[in-house]
């Protein structure tokens, strides 16, 4: 018996960035894969080491155009903590309104592409003309759909007034309703939930073994949320992380979807319970940090966990390394695609959510013996041990 | 069929889209549109030129000229929250039509 290899990108037209996917195929059956990277690679973590801190701030927000809200907090998150400072509460709140309002968008824009792999156009545009509400909040709380620019370093920049909070809760009521819709249209109806349910499959152990984040672990029924930590105003607003059971494509899909309703509750919850206190401690334009200093700050993006670790070089980092959501889950696909048939490939792709630009990594290759060099375990384990002394 | 219930109410309902360069769609307050400059009241403190995180603002002390590059302009505001005049000297306006035919019409300066 011989087994095929198929390329799957890098142009797709099932792919919106560039990924090539090299699938094993015995006939229809994909029995192994192999992920090739490296089409995206824009050098973000090395140009942050030479801009002041708060022009990283633009910057962090360039790393994904549907995460941009995430990527900023984290980055602010964790200068705040090399200075010492903690943001007002009123701040704290506006984050984290921005941040559910971004979710909301990025769940429907995934859950629209499924929509849309599986050939069911109409439920598509549908889902899409429904996101557009989220994105026209967006518009009017910051003065950009995408791009907010709304986090700086010790606070927020732009307000919540009174009349955007009933614009606010007028397309929220909208979008719940909706939401309900899309639930009940992804569980029942026949089209959808014949190309979805039992396909993709992550089971539990197999999930604890690989350790995606975000809505794919979740699916598989592990609570794993950052927001639990209560990071930001979280706490307050009482989140409860959303867990699904099973694991296949349907339930990652109906996570993302109950995940959608647990952000409008909150942010009904925020907007009403909003303090009265400034929005933006007076931070100066060159922040001078001590030099060596190291943090660690992670928040939770739509994809999964963000982690951001930054060591500090006077004016400017020393070093940025940003652990992206995507880059955490991306190794499940050659799991979840095994023992399904070629044309479930861009249907499970498009359920992991990927977002290819924030998972490149750079590779060193010798030139002259075409060796790539990898760190291993055990070198980082030395590293640490030589660091020591 | 709940898809398709949904579909056959669309076909008599209004159209979801706009007929873009027709219909112009509404600028919510606050947009961050092309950045313009009061001349009189700029003071030439360099501050939006130093603090732009893509260096698209250059200032010429000497002639008077504040010039952008909205090829380079990433519409942030950073350069309106920085300047430190009253009224603010460097606004986001409501513009967002910007498309040019070649690349030098994107250099815009302005002189005192």
């Amino acid at each position: 018996m011989h087994d095929y290899l198929l390329p799957f990108g890098p142009q797709h037209p099932a792919l919106i960035e560039p990924v090539h996917i090299k699938l094993r195929v015995d006939g229809e059956t994909i029995v192994g894969s192999e992920l090739v990277l490296g089409y995206n690679h824009k050098g973000i973590e090395k140009s942050f080491e030479s801009r002041w801190w708060a022009k990283g701030v633009y910057l962090s927000q360039r790393i994904c155009g549907i995460c941009g809200a995430y990527h900023t907090s984290c980055y602010c998150q964790g200068i705040e903590s090399l200075m010492g400072i903690e943001i007002p509460d009123r701040a704290k709140y506006i984050r984290v309104l921005i941040s559910e309002l971004e979710r909301i968008h990025s769940h429907m824009l995934a859950l629209g592409i499924v929509a849309w792999e599986i050939g069911l156009d109409t439920l598509f545009h549908y889902i899409f003309r429904d996101r557009e509400l989220v994105m026209d909040l967006q518009e009017l709380l910051t003065g950009n759909r995408v791009h907010f620019a709304m986090n700086v370093i010790g606070g927020t920049r732009r307000d919540v007034n009174l009349e955007q909070t009933r614009k606010i809760e007028g397309s929220l009521e909208k979008l719940e309703e909706r939401f309900r819709y899309y639930m009940d249209i992804f569980k029942n109806d026949a089209s959808v939930r014949n190309r979805i349910k039992h396909v993709g499959h992550l089971s539990k152990k197999k999930a604890k073994e690989l350790n995606p984040v975000g809505p794919n672990i979740r699916a598989s029924g592990i609570d794993f949320d950052v927001r639990e930590t209560g990071y930001l105003a979280y706490k307050d607003l009482k989140f409860k992380a959303v867990t699904g059971e099973g694991g296949d494509v349907l339930e990652r899909c109906l996570v993302r979807w109950r995940e959608c309703s647990e952000s409008v509750r909150m942010i009904h919850e925020a907007l009403l319970t909003l303090p009265k206190s400034e929005i933006a401690l007076n931070v100066p334009p060159v922040i001078k940090i001590k030099e060596g200093l190291e943090t660690v700050s992670r928040v939770e993006a739509p994809r999964g966990e963000l982690i951001y670790y930054m060591k500090s070089g006077g004016d400017k980092p020393y070093r940025v390394k940003i652990r992206t959501p995507t880059y955490q889950t991306f190794h499940i696909l050659d799991e979840i695609i095994r023992g399904y048939g070629i044309p479930d490939v861009p249907t499970i792709l498009a359920s992991i959510d990927p977002c290819f630009s924030c998972t490149d990594r750079m590779t060193v290759v010798d030139v002259n013996t075409r060796k790539e060099k990898i760190v291993t375990k055990h070198d980082i384990l030395h590293m640490k041990e030589d660091r020591e002394g | 069929m709940n898809l398709l219930a949904e579909a056959i109410k669309r076909v008599f309902s209004k159209p979801s889209t706009r007929k873009y360069p027709k219909e112009k769609p509404e600028i919510p307050k606050g947009f961050r549109g092309r950045v313009e400059w009061n001349k009189d009241t700029c003071i030439f403190c360099m501050l939006c030129a130093v603090n732009c995180p893509t260096n698209a603002i250059t200032i010429n002390k000497e002639e008077k000229t504040w010039s952008i590059d909205i090829g380079k302009c990433i519409f942030c505001g950073r350069c309106h929250d920085v300047c430190p005049t009253k009224p603010k000297s460097v606004n986001n306006s409501e513009r967002y039509e910007l498309a040019e035919y070649g690349k030098e019409k994107f250099n815009l300066s302005f002189n005192k």
